[in-house]
């Protein structure tokens, strides 16, 4: 489960960034990564509430630090949920 | 510990000082070449002003009377857009002095209620008369009293003056007269200009907090005569002049005082073509009157067994200024 | 008075070497005192209801960073912000209604025609948000309250920033005006240094071509297509030069006392796009915009993806043009701003296929230029008092023929060429000032040459007379 959870979010932020070549990592911020800006953040928020199906306040969000967080929250979410 | 020991703080010091001494130094150059160049630069006819120039007939006023020429004995100390509070310091000045030639003052029916331009007073900002009305315009600074520091923000100004006169760009200057050059006359474009003068908020209106200052200083200086003239303006500028009436009685009562020659030419029949704006005449109408004037000032100073002026033939051609 | 001016810079000194003497713990006294005494130059009565403003914020943000309940934090959050949103509206755009009211104390000025012209408090517009940010923060809980009310009162009314800025954030500031930390060395360097770049700015720059823009903007249609031109582009560069010149001497200010303030300007005219020049320019309050109202106002919209994106966009920006003032005008320039940025996103993935081929310097050189054009004819509006002199002002671009393209009266040669040349000393100085960073021993050599040029060829704020007649 954790695995999927890696490759897909690697997944979106390579398709909503439109950067093939993109990784990222733990500690990964806004700041590392072109393209991801305050404009675009939320767009990665979207999609990665699509595809999770899971919903994240607007607290939430905007606590998030980065990439680190980002799969921990979905994790928590997930297991609350039970989604796969 | 001394709270700014910084690294090189000589330098600030020696870096000050030869900032101190250049602003010193150029103000110095500036104001002898350029600022008081002679006595015809703006700043220059007012120290000509404080000199006593016993057999000289001062002109005052605005800009409608600048191109008033007397001759050899006559001096033009109109300035721009000058209010009545502004003349009348010059007026203050020159009935200081003991003379008994006469003195030639513009009539306004309106007060242009600004200083004009400032600038060419600062050399002067330490006679209390000019420090005054430099204060009620709300002109006056600490700055005029420091040499290097005074002239910040006027530098370029002042330099303008010195080389249109230089190059005659928009003025041509002969002594201490001066011509505005104009466009080649367009009626469409004056039509606009006398729409702007029927349009106008403030018509001509005469004050009397100044009037009266003018009246006062007549009566107060007997030994000398006054002769006032108001120059011809364009009849759209009587379409709103908000107290003529009060006009009639003003004038009866100026003419009236022994030591008064009225010349109103307001209302003299010019031409549309004969004006650049509403409250100007162009530059070849403008020499004109100044003959008009000469001749006139001539027969006055000889009913009145004056000394006539040294100069009374008109230069031919002195002002075909376009 | 104006930062800009001589006794602001007497304060400056006498708050300078007073900071010095003073412990660490009284300092704050010193500059609150400063601040207040700033101020009240300005207007006593205003000032009264600054202070009050500010006590209410203070409690405001105590409150919420207390563990308080819930519900009781939803209330002071939203009671706080009403407040400074309340009198923010009240003092900038409803002065008309606003002046009839106190003129019957006496306080607003009616004049001959019983039209009531009331000044807004100053820095209203930047202490309203800074609050509102302090407040907000304390509500997310991503910022606790620290130090007591003098320090809090301090941060919104440090007398450097309170006229024009830069938004502070609490988080930044607030713990250095705690800390109170003695200037060093460099801090006074970078002061000294910044001040006289950014009073060169304003008075060489800034100042002269503002009078060139001003007499086309007086008559704009009897501009010829040149004439319009050179305005629109000394609008914009005196624009930046007048706003970055006030804020250097504030942030230079504050760094003569050991504070870092943030910056408001990076360079905004190497943006390659609208979207990085508004992270380059008036950076603390689009950070803040972005921050406060968009990013808040997107994350609830967001479902509507990239039509959402669109829509914060451009209401953001519209409430960023409406900061500057109650005037169409603004929120227009707002707008327009708004609507680059959201085409500019909506069309990245289409741009990024369309330009593969083209070197990628030339692109970011074409993206430079339309940003470029697209900020000089924006500001045109965002000068203009109303629309239809903007609309004269585009028409006067266009509106040529043959002979009148290149015409130029000849009056306006002299005052030309010595702005162009102001431009120039400005590159020049530009140059150096950015050498001084490293080179600080040249920071006395510097700061006098700014002064020299400042002298001579500097322009006063006010007007030169012209003489103009009908």
């Amino acid at each position: 489960m954790s695995d999927n959870t890696w490759q897909d979010l690697t997944n979106i932020f390579r398709s909503t960034l439109d950067d093939e070549a993109l990784t990222l990592s733990e500690s990964t911020t806004a700041k590392d990564v072109s393209g991801w800006d305050s404009i675009t953040h939320v767009l990665l928020v979207v999609a990665v509430e699509k595809h999770f199906k899971i919903k994240l306040t607007a607290g939430e969000i905007q606590k998030l630090q980065n990439v680190g967080e980002l799969v921990a929250l979905i994790r928590a979410k997930k297991s609350v949920t039970g989604a796969k | 510990m001394p709270p700014f020991k910084t690294l090189g703080w000589k330098n600030w010091i020696i870096a000050f000082l030869i900032l101190a001494g250049l602003g010193i130094g150029i103000d110095a150059v500036f104001t002898r070449y350029i600022v008081l160049r002679g006595p015809n630069s703006p700043s220059g006819r007012i120290a000509h002003l404080l000199e006593l120039n016993p057999n000289e007939i001062p002109v005052f006023g605005t800009s409608r009377v600048r191109s008033m020429d007397l001759g050899t004995n006559g001096f033009n100390y109109a300035q721009d857009a000058a209010s009545f509070a502004l003349t009348d310091v010059f007026l203050q000045i020159e009935l200081a002095k003991k003379k008994t030639t006469p003195i030639v003052v513009e009539f306004q029916f309106s007060d242009s209620g600004t200083l004009g331009d400032e600038a060419y007073l600062i050399p002067f900002a330490g006679d209390p008369r000019i420090r005054s009305v430099l204060s009620q315009f709300h002109k006056m600074s600490w700055r005029y009293f420091v040499p290097g520091l005074r002239y910040f923000g006027y530098y370029d100004w002042m330099l303008q003056d010195y080389l249109n006169e230089r190059r005659s760009f928009y003025r041509v200057t002969r002594g201490s007269i001066e011509y505005l050059r104009s466009p080649p006359f367009n009626q469409a474009r004056f039509n606009q200009i006398v729409r702007q003068r029927l349009d106008a908020d403030n018509g001509f209106l005469i004050d009397d907090s100044l009037t009266g200052r003018l009246i006062d200083e007549i009566k107060t200086h007997p030994q000398r005569l006054f002769i006032l003239v108001a120059t011809p303006v364009h009849r759209s500028c009587f379409h709103n002049f908000q107290n003529e009436d009060h006009l009639k009685s003003i004038e009866a009562r100026l003419e009236a005082m022994p030591n008064v020659e009225l010349i109103d030419w307001s209302r003299l029949p010019y031409p549309d073509t004969a004006f650049a704006d509403t409250v100007h005449l162009r530059p070849a109408e403008t020499a004109d009157l100044s003959q008009k004037f000469r001749i006139k000032v001539s027969q006055i100073l000889q009913q009145r067994n004056l000394p006539p002026l040294i100069t009374p033939e008109v230069t031919p051609g002195v002002a075909r200024a376009n | 008075m104006g930062i800009d001016s001589a006794i602001y810079f007497l304060l400056l000194a006498v708050v300078a070497v007073l900071h010095a003497l003073l412990p660490g713990r009284r300092r704050v006294f010193l500059l609150l005192g400063a601040s207040l005494a700033f101020y009240a130059a300005t207007s006593l009565p205003y000032l009264l209801l600054m202070a009050v403003l500010g006590m209410t914020n203070y409690f405001a943000a105590r409150h919420l960073s207390s563990d308080s309940n819930p519900k009781s934090r939803q209330w002071v959050f939203a009671g706080a912000v009403l407040v400074n949103l309340c009198i923010l509206a009240a003092f900038k755009y409803l002065r008309g209604q606003l002046g009839h009211l106190l003129a019957g104390f006496d306080h607003g000025a009616l004049d001959s025609d019983g039209v009531a012209h009331l000044a807004a408090p100053l820095g209203i517009s930047y202490f309203v948000f800074a609050m509102i940010g302090c407040i907000t923060d304390a509500y997310r809980q991503t910022w606790r309250l620290q130090g007591g009310i003098a320090n809090f009162l301090l941060f919104g009314l440090f007398f450097p920033q309170i006229s024009s800025g830069p938004i502070p954030r609490a988080d930044r500031l607030l713990p250095q005006l705690i800390t109170s930390a003695t200037p060093t060395a460099e801090d006074r360097i970078a002061g000294l240094r910044m001040i006289a770049y950014g009073l060169f700015k304003k008075y060489v720059v800034a100042n002269r071509l503002n009078e060139y823009v001003n007499l086309v903007f007086a008559s704009p249609g009897e501009a010829t297509p040149s004439q319009a031109a050179v305005a629109c582009a000394f609008n914009f560069i005196q624009l930046y030069a007048d706003f970055s010149g006030y804020v250097d001497i504030a942030i230079g200010s504050a760094r003569l006392l050991g504070i870092h303030l943030d910056p408001n300007f990076d360079r905004p005219f190497k943006s390659t796009s609208v979207t990085e020049l508004w992270r380059r320019w008036h950076m603390t309050l689009s950070f803040w915009l972005r921050d406060y109202v968009y990013m808040p106002m997107l994350i609830r919209i967001r479902t509507l993806g990239k039509f959402g994106v669109a829509l914060a966009l451009v209401v953001t920006f519209a409430l960023c043009g409406l900061w500057h003032g109650a005037a169409w005008t603004y929120i227009l320039f707002g707008v327009s701003q708004g609507i680059a940025m959201s085409m500019e996103f909506l069309s990245k993935s289409w741009r990024s296929k369309a330009f593969r081929g083209i070197p990628p310097a030339i692109v970011a050189m074409a993206g430079n230029i339309y940003t470029i054009v697209f900020f000089a004819v924006t500001e045109v509006i965002f000068r203009s008092s109303d629309l239809a002199q903007a609309g004269t002002m585009y028409r006067a671009l266009f509106h040529w023929n043959l002979t009148t393209l290149l015409a130029y009266p000849p009056l306006d040669h002299y005052f030309l060429a010595l702005d162009l040349f102001a431009l120039f000393c400005w590159w020049v100085v530009r140059r150096w000032f950015v050498a001084t960073s490293t080179k600080t021993y040249w920071t006395p050599w510097f700061t006098m040459a700014c002064a020299g040029l400042i002298l001579f060829f500097g322009h006063l704020g006010a007007a030169h007379f012209i003489y103009a007649t009908f």
